[in-house]
């Protein structure tokens, strides 16, 4: 993973924000890797959450300027960060899921060995309800590697 | 690197291409978490890279853009 992604991840894990990585990130661990143009990043909707959220974000070198903590994990509204490849979007909402939910059922990964630095995904079972949910060709084509890896085993 | 990488040699035999592709889904499956989130990285950037883009300079740029949109 980009040096820049586990840089914000680490943040995130400072200052304890709840999130989970959705969208190719979590297929790579529940399927196979494939190729992607961004770090899709689900996170909490609540003040705590989204001051721990504002606080990771600051920590990182985000300008926050014009913004509140609050907005950060307003209904409706979607972040961007950087360019394709190099982007992350961070979502307060995708369809098919309830965070809390989804929370409880979240695999836990170490995703850097030197620094131990851990990572929340989405469940197998709530990364397919999701991608169903979603329906786009490439939604549906992770559905189908995410089955067959399962089937796999 | 994905170019720094040697190729496994071993010739695998399979009956068809579903039992060929589990045993894909089966090696990755396999492999810890920290390996197959490597591998996302290094697949996009070779991607990149055949696309002509240069991809050893690539930062994260830090600018938070607003989006309003329906769920996704």
């Amino acid at each position: 993973m980009h040096s820049d992604f586990k840089e914000l991840l680490s943040a995130f894990s400072a200052h304890r924000v709840k999130y989970l990585v959705v969208g190719a990130y979590a297929v790579g661990v529940h399927a196979q890797p494939r190729a992607t143009k961004d770090l899709d990043i689900l996170v909490k909707r609540d003040p705590e959450n989204a001051m721990a959220l504002y606080a990771a974000l600051a920590q990182f070198g985000a300008p926050l300027e014009g913004l509140t903590p609050h907005n950060l994990v307003e209904r409706g509204s979607f972040f961007r960060m950087g360019r394709e490849p190099l982007a992350v979007d961070i979502l307060s909402e995708i369809a098919g899921v309830e965070f809390d939910g989804a929370w409880e059922r979240r695999t836990e990964a170490v995703i850097d060995p030197v620094s131990g630095l851990t990572v929340y995904f989405i469940s197998r079972r709530d990364l397919l309800t999701a991608k169903l949910a979603a329906g786009r060709a490439q939604d549906l084509a992770d559905v189908e590697a995410i089955r067959k890896a399962e089937e796999s085993q | 690197m994905v170019q720094t990488k040697r190729m496994d040699k071993t010739l695998r035999r399979y009956s068809s291409l579903d039992e060929m592709k589990a045993d894909e889904y089966r090696y990755w499956q396999t492999r810890p978490v920290y390996e197959r989130v490597a591998a996302i990285s290094e697949l996009t950037e070779e991607g990149y890279r055949l696309k002509g883009v240069a991809t050893d300079a690539f930062r994260l740029q830090r600018t938070l853009v607003r989006i309003q949109r329906p769920s996704r």
